[in-house]
């Protein structure tokens, strides 16, 4: 058995090795891709002599080798570079976009849980009657619908018709309570409202199943009230894939959020990474590529820690 | 008493509340979702007027009699002594003459005269815009939204007006020299840099010119430049190694690169804008903005907003004498997706939002309180063939090509009708523009015209990249083609890749290249300079080894030298002509830019490259 410390630094020995992979392989599958940044910049009307020379003022026409050198000793040294795009530190972009994801991932997921884990309860409980039937119709509804189209219709809805939401912008909840809120409900919900479907699916199956286990048929045996055999007992069981779940959706949240932030205007991490994509701003997509590696690794580290929590029996090793 | 039955009826009347809230809800959302956009009767707003006292002079027929006085000599017979005498007397006789002549004479007239509009000084203007600047150095800038964000806060030497004539703006005036190779450039006095605060000098102008030569991507607007130096703290020198003719049109092109001015920045200035000397060399203006407009950027967050604050220091005022810039400042709001942009000028997010879609037009011309200003651009699409290899080589072919393709149906189709059908390289609202309607929709001709030459059916790819209307123009012209057995697989890249492989001369490999450029507003920026860049290169140079002998290369060295106005025009239309009928391309389509406006902005003047907006003078009503 390894002790909980020892799994925790052995999971951060690991980050050193998988961000080093991972931005290899990014920076050679850039180098493959057709394009560079000079050429995005100039577009398809640009002057050959132009191109040429931004190539050269961005340093594009050195060999791949001497960037990707001159890049890891800039990582190494905490310093993501600058990027090619926009002149500007990448590092500072990136803690300009991380607030605006960390507090649309949290908004998002708050949403989810509470309307996610209550509905998959009931479901679960109410299983195969017509409680049921309309939470799970909810539920798959949640997963289905384009997440663009719903934001569409809210911003429809809410920004156009009834004006009561600004259609555009970030504005930081702590600095401004009331207008940060207001700004997160559209692009919250629109994700909050998807997530919601899958984890109330999952609750609901993983509910089921522990309601089956002969330990709920004991307790039930016992006498024990249905209340705290299914909030005592059950769910804290069913809840290790909800938190399996809800630990990758939370990742998938940080860097794939780039539809509501496109919606909604807001410059998060995933429409940095979009644009430095598109712009072929390689220092760009390596920094948040290494950012989203080291929380995903970290994200994953909780969810084990929190597996121990709600089962003790769950051994790290 | 049984408790199941009552179970069942609070479950009943629970799923049946559900039920109806869920019917109310879905209805509501549905309702508003759907509804057709509240019509508003359009009324012509009628010009308020008041009446006035004026002076005028008046044309005023007047009878004028006057008594002329002359006198007369009259001979007088007489007899004197029995003698008949002859003697001349002379008289003065009297005539009336009486003549009507037209007079202008001062009358006082009231006049209904337009109430003089005033501006309102104050409030932000909001603009969605398609994408964040990616540099705010107006020298190193190369995309629009940088150049358009640009322009609030730095200046050019001279602007166009709205009929394309040169205007003053920091250069009053300018002297040609024999030669034709040194322009001295005469500038405004009083006019002063923000943040720095110290006047605008002829060392900063010269060093803003030189410093386009440091940055290829605007060197390549000033061809053959030598060196600009002041001559005193007003007067600029700029010579050429040869005669450069479109130097000052290059100077106030909003799309030309380089030709913002720039202050040269002590080390002391540089502390006050808040760069090193080191952070300057590295990245210039990229992140700070130094100019002489009427707008000074006060914050900005890539992908959310840039914000500005009126220069209250700005130098120019109105016709009136009043102080520009009216508005407190200006906000760009960058949302890439069209549609959306639409919406946020609907729910007052935004006063204006640029590149809305012709389809997403009535839907703005419906909505209560906002407007639409509509004008062909200078987005220009045409598609180029392979003329390295056969059949293309024969001209016949591209001939044959380009009567299989109907342009209203493409500009109908791939545009919903959003601008016009492209009969030169050149749009209609340019001066030099000629229309050169040699190929015709005729796919009879077409398929004649492939007989002759010996085919009978190609197969192939059309190429293009993925930013509309490209994908949906390429659809059309494949339908098109098809129709006379001209088979081709459409292949769509991202912008990226596309460059990169019009620059690899990759492009040799496709049939057909659809290609869409961004004109300017003189002809040697717009084809000449482009007929050997990769943009041009695709459908020229690259493709067609006999560019010379067309006459093209020699239009476009013409274009560059040439200064007389007649003679320039001859050129261009020379240049049109010629790209016509050798198909060096095919021209399709000019796309029109609309823009869904608040009606409280007023006085906002748009020019087609959607780049140069008079900002200082736009004012926002309460």
């Amino acid at each position: 058995m390894v002790s909980k410390y020892r799994f925790i630094y052995t999971r951060l020995a690991t980050v050193l090795p998988t961000a080093f992979i991972s931005l290899t392989i990014i920076f050679f599958l850039l180098e493959i891709v057709p394009g560079d940044t000079a050429d995005v910049l100039l577009g398809p009307g640009a002057n050959q002599q132009d191109i040429e020379f931004l190539r050269k003022m961005l340093g594009l026409d050195l060999p791949p080798h001497e960037r990707y050198l001159d890049f890891l000793v800039n990582v190494v040294k905490g310093d993501f570079g600058i990027s090619l795009a926009t002149s500007r530190s990448v590092n500072k972009l990136i803690m300009e976009a991380l607030p605006v994801t960390l507090t649309l991932a949290v908004s998002s997921m708050l949403i989810a849980l509470l309307i996610g884990i209550p509905s998959g309860i009931i479901s679960a409980i109410k299983r195969n009657t017509r409680t049921d039937l309309f939470v799970s119709f909810g539920a798959l509804v949640g997963i289905s619908v384009p997440g663009f189209w719903l934001g569409m219709l809210m911003l429809l809805f809410f920004a156009v018709y009834l004006k009561v939401l600004p259609g555009a912008g970030f504005v930081n909840p702590f600095l401004d309570p009331i207008e940060g809120i207001k700004h997160l409900i559209m692009p919250s919900l629109m994700l909050g409202l998807i997530l919601a479907g899958f984890i109330s699916r999952i609750t609901r199956s993983s509910l089921i199943e522990v309601m089956l286990q002969d330990y709920i048929l004991t307790a039930r045996a016992k006498g024990l009230p249905e209340r705290i055999i299914i909030y005592k007992h059950a769910l804290k069981n069913a809840l290790i894939p909800v938190v399996t779940v809800v630990g990758f959706q939370f990742g998938a949240l940080l860097g794939g959020a780039v539809i509501a932030e496109t919606i909604f205007t807001m410059s998060g991490i995933g429409k940095l990474i979009y644009s430095g994509i598109i712009d072929r701003d390689f220092p760009v997509v390596e920094g948040v590529a290494i950012t989203m590696v080291l929380t995903f690794i970290l994200i994953n580290l909780v969810v084990d820690l929190v597996y121990m929590y709600l089962d003790p029996r769950v051994r790290l090793g | 008493m049984s408790t199941a039955p009552k179970k069942l009826d609070r479950r009943k009347f629970l799923y049946a509340g559900l039920g109806a809230a869920i019917v109310v809800v879905g209805g509501l959302a549905a309702y508003f979702a759907t509804r057709p956009p509240e019509v508003v009767e359009k009324t012509v707003v009628q010009t308020q007027v008041q009446t006035q006292v004026q002076t005028v002079e008046k044309p005023v027929e007047k009878v004028i009699t006057q008594t002329i006085e002359r006198p007369v000599e009259r001979t007088v017979v007489t007899t004197i002594a029995g003698t008949p005498t002859t003697f001349v007397e002379t008289v003065t006789q009297t005539q009336v003459q009486t003549q009507v002549q037209t007079v202008k004479e001062v009358v006082e007239k009231t006049v209904e005269v337009p109430k003089e509009i005033q501006p309102i000084y104050g409030d932000i203007f909001k603009i969605a815009t398609f994408a964040s600047p990616s540099n705010f150095d107006p020298h190193v800038a190369p995309d629009h939204p940088s150049l358009m964000v640009a322009e609030t806060g730095y200046e050019y030497l001279f602007r166009y007006d709205q009929a394309f004539n040169l205007v003053p703006c920091l250069a009053e005036r300018y002297e040609v020299s024999g030669d034709k190779l040194e322009y001295t450039l005469f500038l405004k006095r009083g006019v002063l840099w923000q943040i720095i605060d110290r006047e605008l000098t002829a060392e900063d102008v010269a060093y803003s010119l030189n410093r386009t030569q440091e940055f290829g991507i605007s060197r390549s607007f000033f061809p053959n430049f030598d060196k600009a130096e002041a001559v005193d703290k007003y007067t600029v020198k700029v010579r050429f190694k040869q005669p450069f003719a479109p130097f000052l049109f290059v100077l106030a092109n909003p799309g030309a690169r380089g030709n913002m001015v720039v202050p040269k920045l002590s080390d002391e200035e540089l502390g006050k804008v808040g760069l090193t000397r080191e952070d300057f060399t590295k990245r210039g203006f990229a992140t700070n903005m130094v100019g002489t407009g009427p707008f000074m950027i006060t914050e900005f967050k890539r992908g959310e907003f840039e914000r500005f604050k009126k220069n209250t220091k700005y130098w120019a005022k109105d016709e009136k004498g009043r102080q520009l810039p009216y508005l407190d400042g200006l906000e760009f709001i960058p949302q890439p997706d069209a549609s959306i942009r639409a919406q946020l000028v609907r729910a007052g997010t935004v006063d204006m939002a640029l590149g809305i879609d012709a389809k997403d037009l009535p839907i703005i011309q419906a909505t209560k309180g906002l407007r639409t200003i509509g004008q062909i651009g200078t987005y220009f699409g045409h598609i180029g063939m392979n003329w390295k290899e056969k059949p293309f080589s024969d001209k016949r072919m591209r001939q044959a090509v380009a009567h299989a393709i109907n342009k209203e149906e493409v500009l109908k189709l791939a545009l919903a009708g959003g601008g016009e059908v492209a009969w030169s390289p050149l749009p209609s609202w340019n001066k030099d523009y000629k229309a050169f309607k040699t190929y015709e929709y005729n796919p009879e001709k077409a398929k004649a015209l492939m007989k002759e030459v010996g085919v009978t059916e190609i197969t192939g790819t059309l190429y293009g990249f993925t930013i509309s209307p490209a994908p949906d123009t390429m659809k059309v012209v494949q339908r098109h083609l098809a129709d006379v057995n001209i088979n081709l697989e459409i292949r769509t890249v991202d912008i990226g890749t596309y460059v990169a492989e019009l620059r690899n001369r990759d492009f040799q490999k496709h049939t057909i290249t659809m290609h869409i450029w961004v004109d300017k507003v003189e002809p040697w920026t717009s084809l000449g300079q482009r007929l050997y860049s990769p943009g041009g290169t695709a459908f020229a140079e690259g493709i067609n080894p006999d560019l010379e002998a067309t006459g093209l290369g020699a239009i476009r060295d013409g274009l560059a030298t040439e200064l007389d106005p007649a003679k320039r025009a001859k050129l261009t239309e020379d240049l049109q002509r010629i790209w016509v009928e050798e198909v060096v391309s095919i021209p399709l389509w000019f796309r029109a830019n609309y823009w869904a406006v608040n009606e409280k902005i007023k006085n906002m003047i748009v020019e087609p490259q959607t780049i140069n907006y008079n900002w200082e003078s736009i004012w926002k009503e309460k």
